[in-house]
């Protein structure tokens, strides 16, 4: 079945269609839904919501990306606003804390599963913010609408984000070279 | 920044990647999820476009009012500021001015007269002083007073009541015989205006003076003696439109049943009455309602069997002499079994209320007791009706329903005539099932909007 015959499956409320999206999409999306969420259990929510959301919107897709894409998106919307609805506290950091960071390299020999446990245990605005910024690929301004954040306190939340990360990257390597 | 972001590879893996969720998650629950949600927008559209344009027709009659029947301050002019008597020396320099223009022009002095009272009006409404020539060549000098009086027909000023004019007549006994008597009458009527206006201004209550044919009042002889009392010349006839919802939340999962239903109960109810009031606070009424009565829920069935197992085996005993014994083990097992589904019911309804209100002041905020008694029939019936612990097919669609209301809230004088009440309220519903001979209640709690208007 193609992209354009499950949207327009879905769109007529077909049951075979909207189980194909569930089964072909699902995975991904909880994957990227634990990335936001602070648990399995408010990651499935999410998942079962923005499939609603998806669901009910379908009929505004316009083809001008991919269906996945396009999902991927509505998803991350929805859990930027979970995240905004707790009214979560950003703070800042300065220039020269802002340029510490991780290596080039310094993913370069860990399993994306291991990456992301890393990514999972981040603090809520680290992670937000490292998601968006380093995974999904917005820019620090567009992370600052979405948030409803100034963009110098996404960046320092992002540099926060990498500092973390390469302390639990030297841990790991370390912990495996001893 | 873009150095930061991870590689292509890296970003298109973690897109890539998959995880599992537990089994709860399904895509039937996520349509399930959905059609709640669906139900949820049809259960509310009525209830908030309902409220909607109960806000909608309030805000509208508050501007129609506002244009045409305002409340304005009363003028705060006494008879001294509105007629003074002239001076000598002005008063005669003036009389010559006139004379000189009037025969100059060739105009006859009725002319002059009505020409004048006109530009009279019309500055007396920008509230500047204005000269005023009598036809008895007097001039007086009028303070601003509200232009409606001063417009109106002198036929009309003639009008007033003769037991008005005798009292201000006597007040203006000292100028009377120099001014002209249809300005006298004028005065009287602006006198009567502030008689009849409620000394703090609340109530504008005209007799008759600026818009004669829409608020006229005949005052019957004797009234005028009676201390001021809008309320009787008030209608005592109210209508009334509102709206409520509520819900009740039904849980009893604790497997100490057999039987055992999670579910939620939704109503809501539209009516509008007509009421009377019959003094003290207390109006009593009547009218029609409609109300939904709607409950989604789950049922768990738990079914616990009680089994016995009996093992035996032969030992054989090898102390001599050698013999076999036979040893039966029993085991108790209590297996339980958990069957759950869906329920789910609507039940409208048409009735009659029977209601009565009571209003009090409590502090600075007016508050109504509303109390209301609903017999009616059902008039459309589906699903299964749930309580706590059981729950049944509702066969009939016919059946005789009995609601009562109790509410308590605060209200609101939009304008003179229209009053929004806010209303947290418990609602009973309850109905006879004929097939089952038995009846059903449940009391929901919610919250309602009403607006009273007065006749």
């Amino acid at each position: 079945m193609t992209e354009k015959e499950l949207v327009e499956g879905c769109i007529r409320e077909d049951r075979i269609c909207q189980r194909e999206l569930w089964d072909r999409y699902s995975k991904k999306l909880m994957s990227l839904c634990l990335r936001y969420c602070n648990s399995q259990e408010e990651a499935e929510d999410a998942l079962m919501e923005a499939y609603v959301k998806i669901y009910d919107n379908l009929k505004n897709f316009r083809f001008q990306s991919s269906l996945e894409t396009w999902m991927r998106r509505v998803s991350v919307n929805l859990c930027i606003n979970k995240i905004r609805a707790r009214k979560h506290i950003w703070t800042s950091i300065s220039d020269d804390e802002y340029r510490i960071g991780f290596k080039d390299d310094a993913f370069d020999n860990l399993q994306v599963q291991h990456i992301m446990k890393m990514v999972e245990a981040l603090p809520v605005g680290y992670r937000t913010v490292f998601n968006l910024y380093a995974i999904e690929g917005y820019t620090h301004k567009d992370i600052s609408e979405m948030l409803g954040i100034d963009e110098g306190t996404s960046r320092s939340q992002f540099a926060k984000a990498r500092k973390a990360l390469q302390i639990q990257i030297d841990k790991s390597e370390g912990g495996a070279q001893a | 920044m873009e150095e930061n972001r991870f590689n292509q590879t890296l970003r298109d893996k973690f897109q890539d990647l998959e995880s599992p969720f537990n089994d709860r998650v399904t895509f039937e629950a996520v349509m399930k999820k959905r059609e709640k949600k669906k139900r949820r927008v049809i259960f509310w559209l009525p209830s908030v476009a309902v409220v909607a344009g109960l806000f909608l027709s309030a805000g509208l009659g508050y501007m129609f009012l506002s244009d045409s029947n305002s409340a304005v301050k009363s003028p705060q002019v006494s008879l001294k500021q509105v007629v003074v008597k002239p001076n000598k020396k002005s008063f005669a320099k003036n009389q010559n001015e006139k004379s000189e223009s009037i025969q100059g022009a060739g105009i006859s002095r009725e002319n002059i007269s009505s020409n004048n009272t006109s530009a009279r009006s019309r500055k007396a409404s920008n509230a500047v002083n204005s000269q005023i020539l009598a036809p008895n060549n007097e001039i007086l000098t009028t303070n601003s007073l509200e232009g409606n009086f001063l417009k109106v027909d002198q036929s009309v000023i003639n009008a007033p009541v003769n037991v008005v004019n005798e009292v201000a007549a006597a007040r203006t006994s000292s100028i009377e015989k120099s001014v002209d008597a249809n300005l006298v009458d004028m005065i009287h009527n602006a006198e009567n205006q502030l008689m009849y206006c409620d000394p703090r201004g609340i109530y504008p209550v005209s007799i008759g003076m600026s818009k004669m044919k829409e608020e006229f009042i005949e005052i019957p002889e004797g009234e005028y003696e009676k201390a001021w009392d809008p309320g009787r010349y008030r209608s005592k006839w109210y209508g009334e439109m509102g709206a409520s919802t509520g819900s009740k939340v039904i849980v009893d999962f604790d497997n100490k049943n057999e039987l055992s239903i999670l579910g939620t109960m939704y109503h809501a109810n539209y009516q509008g009455l007509i009421l009377r009031d019959m003094g003290n606070g207390i109006m009593l009424g009547t009218g029609i309602s409609y109300g939904e009565w709607i409950g989604n829920g789950e049922w768990q069935l738990t079914q616990i069997e009680h089994k016995t197992f009996i093992d035996s085996y032969d030992l054989v005993v090898m102390i001599p002499p050698v013999q076999t014994v036979r040893v039966y083990d029993t085991t108790h097992v209590i297996d339980s079994k958990v069957t759950t589904g869906e329920i789910h019911y609507k039940i409208d309804k048409v009735s009659l209320p029977l209601a009565i209100r009571y209003n009090m002041m409590l502090g600075k905020v007016a508050w109504r007791l509303a109390a209301q008694v609903n017999p009616g029939i059902t008039t459309k019936t589906s699903g299964d009706f749930f309580t706590k612990t059981e729950y049944h097919p509702i066969i009939e669609q016919r059946m005789i329903c009995m609601d009562a209301k109790l509410a308590f809230g605060p209200s609101f004088a939009v304008t003179s005539d229209w009053t929004l009440v806010l209303e947290p309220n418990a609602m009973l519903h309850s109905f006879y099932d004929k097939s089952g001979k038995r009846s059903y209640s449940k009391i929901l709690t919610g919250f309602g909007m009403t607006v009273v208007r007065k006749f």
